[in-house]
């Protein structure tokens, strides 16, 4: 997770709770959607306004990576699961129609990290309710909806962990605060463009005097394949400029960092589902593919205690996942997942105090390895409100060449909204 | 601002603008399961171009979001569901994600079914320990043939609503369709009377209306708690159960999995039948009528 804009005690949750206890007892007054008769509405997922979520995640990993280091990609900030037994993301939401013409969604991220709890505020945003013309329009702070992976919240991921193109390039995901606009086209064949401006904080964007450092505009298709198969297809285009992009871990007495650069993402993602006739209960499948390619450039400046240096830097990197999931008997499901990443990254017209070769290794910039993971699962979900899974990867980054394993339990507490397709 | 960004909004702007909107004159009709989207086809026939989202072949409990759903229900005009939370998975969301306004919960032109009549199997609590349970009651409305006039009549009523001149022909369609399902329920009463004080196993409580009607005791369900297969143990103690004094009917629909049903119908020596459900749930469940009438002579027959 690469957003750490609270970082609160225990207090400020307590607060928080406090207050949604308040909006439990007041949801008379918000109402539940009534019908045109004046009759109570039943759709919801909770008798209660709003739906209150709580997913907890608990692991135990064996693995040796300490830190996710990518040769070739500059460090975004996502993380490796630490070893032995910890706990994930807990995960808390809530959501609720706010008033015929508002809905609104907030999710509260609680992680351990160095042994210090941490509570991050993943998303917070309101989304117009039935516009009309297939226009939605959003604001507030939410993961953004280019690709496939980008949207789904860690409870739902296929596997344990984000693809590893998603790390290397969104440094795990690409998410901000800003505005969205969404459109889907009055056709019988879908089709939905999406624009989004982000402040551009965080990485691949960064500190920037601009105030929109990223925007992005994605547009997807999509449809049926016969009585049971079901795809989708979408393009997106990121665009990030930023004044400085420190690296998101940094040795001591030594910093490194991208400044005055670019980074343009462009990237494809397809989706299909299969199920014998749509049913998926018995059996069903699943197909995901993301491939994306970033071009930037930007200069690039280490300091290492009294000296520094810097270059030109020009990168063009790709990574793509491909994953394959197949359910073959109610509740239990298996699952294959390949990563690939490979860069092309030149460093010129390197000055100051540091030697060129030192520079060069420093920057972990240039790297002639491509990194790849190949990740196995198998899970039992004894309900849909529960899931366990027994994961294994084989990761080699030409550093790293690690063997992991993942245990672990999902569960899913109170009215969880919908997934998308 | 830098100069990508300008670009792009412009092209949003342009296809925004540049829309062609279909003015076709039928009423389009999101219909979330077969049953209302023949329900529909009764009231409102050649009014109505009707867009069936699920099959008797799908679970409805378990249904995805998809594509094609979402731009089916960005230019339907009306959605007719049956609430009750058995959509819960997927409906909320299409309605939300569509951008149209028509088809938002208070709306007319969002209509659901379980809204409209007393619901049977109000839980009396809430644990999710219980399995998969409706805090509105059993979704499963439309084989109860009185809930379902019920619904035909209110449902006329948001047609009439909606499309105020064509009031005349709503209320045609209906008293029409009313007098020849009254009659039909008489029918299906005399013909059902050897099943009256049945007693059947069923896969889930699909058949409540039906049974409440029909006077059918469902004594077990093969879902060891709603919405979880059956379990060999579960199985297993059914099978202890009911050995000595078997059920008349081990019933299970097209969605759901036959295997626990034949196997449970072997050991107790109770006959599995699969019901239609809904409409397309077999070749002779083709509209509403024909989908009762395929019930009963189904039980009939495992009656003999």
């Amino acid at each position: 997770m690469n957003l750490r804009l609270t970082s609160v005690s225990a207090s400020a949750l307590t607060l928080l709770l406090v207050y949604m206890d308040f909006s439990l007892a007041s949801s008379t007054l918000g109402g539940r959607p009534v019908d045109a008769k004046g009759r109570n509405g039943k759709i919801g997922g909770n008798n209660f306004n709003p739906a209150i979520s709580l997913i907890l995640d608990g692991r135990y990993v064996e693995t040796n990576i300490d830190e996710l280091e990518l040769p070739g990609f500059q460090p975004g900030g996502a993380e490796a699961a630490s070893d032995g037994f910890g706990l994930g993301e807990t995960e808390f939401s809530v959501s609720a129609n706010i008033d015929d013409k508002i809905y609104g969604w907030f999710t509260l991220a609680i992680e351990e990290e160095d042994g210090e709890t941490k509570t991050e505020i993943e998303e917070a945003f309101i989304e117009s309710l039935g516009l009309g013309s297939g226009i939605t329009l959003r604001g507030g702070r939410w993961f953004s909806q280019i690709g496939y992976e980008n949207q789904i919240h860690e409870h739902t991921l296929d596997f344990s962990n984000t693809s590893l193109v998603y790390d290397a390039l969104l440094g795990g995901k690409l998410t901000g605060d800003g505005i969205q606009a969404r459109w889907i086209a009055p056709t019988d064949l879908f089709l939905e463009l999406g624009v989004e401006l982000f402040n551009g904080d965080n990485f691949p964007g960064g500190e920037s005097s601009n105030n929109i450092g990223t925007s992005t505009f994605f547009i997807r298709t999509g449809g049926d394949i016969g009585s049971g198969g079901a795809w989708r297809f979408g393009t997106s285009y990121i665009q990030n400029s930023f004044d400085e992009r420190p690296n998101a871990e940094q040795e001591e007495n030594e910093s490194f960092s991208l400044t005055n650069g670019d980074a343009d993402i462009f990237g494809v993602d397809f989706v299909f589902k299969w199920s014998p006739n749509g049913n998926p209960t018995q059996r069903n499948f699943k197909l995901i593919t993301e491939y994306y390619r970033r071009d930037e450039n930007g200069s690039a400046e280490l300091t290492q205690g009294i000296n520094s240096s810097t270059a030109n830097y020009d990168g063009d990197q790709i990574g793509f996942y491909v994953q394959a999931l197949y359910q073959w008997q109610p509740g239990w499901r298996t699952g294959l997942r390949l990563d690939r990443l490979s860069s092309d990254n030149t460093l010129s017209n390197i000055s100051g105090t540091i030697a060129d070769a030192d520079f060069i290794e420093t920057s972990g910039l240039v790297s002639n390895e491509d990194p790849q993971r190949v990740t196995f699962s198998v899970d039992y979900s004894p309900s849909e409100f529960s899931r366990f899974r027994l994961q294994y990867s084989q990761t080699d980054t030409g550093d790293i060449d690690d063997d992991t394993i993942v245990l672990q339990y999902l569960v899913s507490l109170g009215a969880h909204p919908a997934h998308a397709f | 601002m830098n100069r990508y960004h300008l670009p792009i909004l412009s092209i949003i702007t342009s296809l925004f603008l540049s829309a062609s909107f279909n003015t076709s004159a039928n009423i389009r009709v999101f219909a979330c399961e077969p049953e209302w989207g023949a329900l529909v086809e009764e009231l409102a026939g050649d009014k109505v171009t009707i867009f069936v989202a699920t099959t008797a072949q799908q679970d409805p409990h378990h249904i995805e979001a998809r594509p094609s759903l979402i731009a089916k229900m960005r230019r339907a005009d009306i959605a007719v569901c049956t609430g009750a939370e058995l959509e819960v998975g997927w409906l909320p969301l299409l309605l939300r994600i569509s951008g149209n306004k028509k088809i938002q919960a208070n709306q007319p032109g969002y209509f659901e079914a379980t809204s409209q009549i007393e619901t049977l199997d109000k839980p009396e609590k809430l644990d999710r320990s219980l399995g998969d349970v409706h805090a509105s009651g059993n979704p499963h409305v439309h084989l109860g043939p009185y809930k379902l006039l019920t619904i035909a009549e209110s449902l006329k009523d948001r047609f009439v609503k909606i499309d105020s001149s064509q009031t005349h022909y709503y209320e045609q369609r209906f008293n029409d369709f009313k007098q020849r399902w009254l009659a039909a329920i008489l029918l299906w009463e005399q013909r059902a009377k050897p099943i009256k004080n049945s007693q059947a196993i069923v896969y889930h409580k699909n058949w409540a209306y039906l049974f409440d009607w029909l006077h059918i005791r469902r004594v077990a369900e093969l879902e060891p708690i709603p919405g979880v297969p059956p379990s060999a143990a579960h199985l297993a103690k059914l099978k202890q159960q009911f050995a000595p004094s078997p059920p008349n009917f081990i019933l299970y629909g097209p969605h759901q999995n036959a295997k626990p049903a034949n196997w449970l119908a072997k050991k107790i020596d109770a006959p599995a039948i699969e019901l239609p459900f809904t409409i397309g749930g077999n070749k002779n469940a083709v509209d509403l009528f024909s989908l009762y009438s395929n019930t009963i002579d189904k039980l009939l027959i495992a009656m003999q």
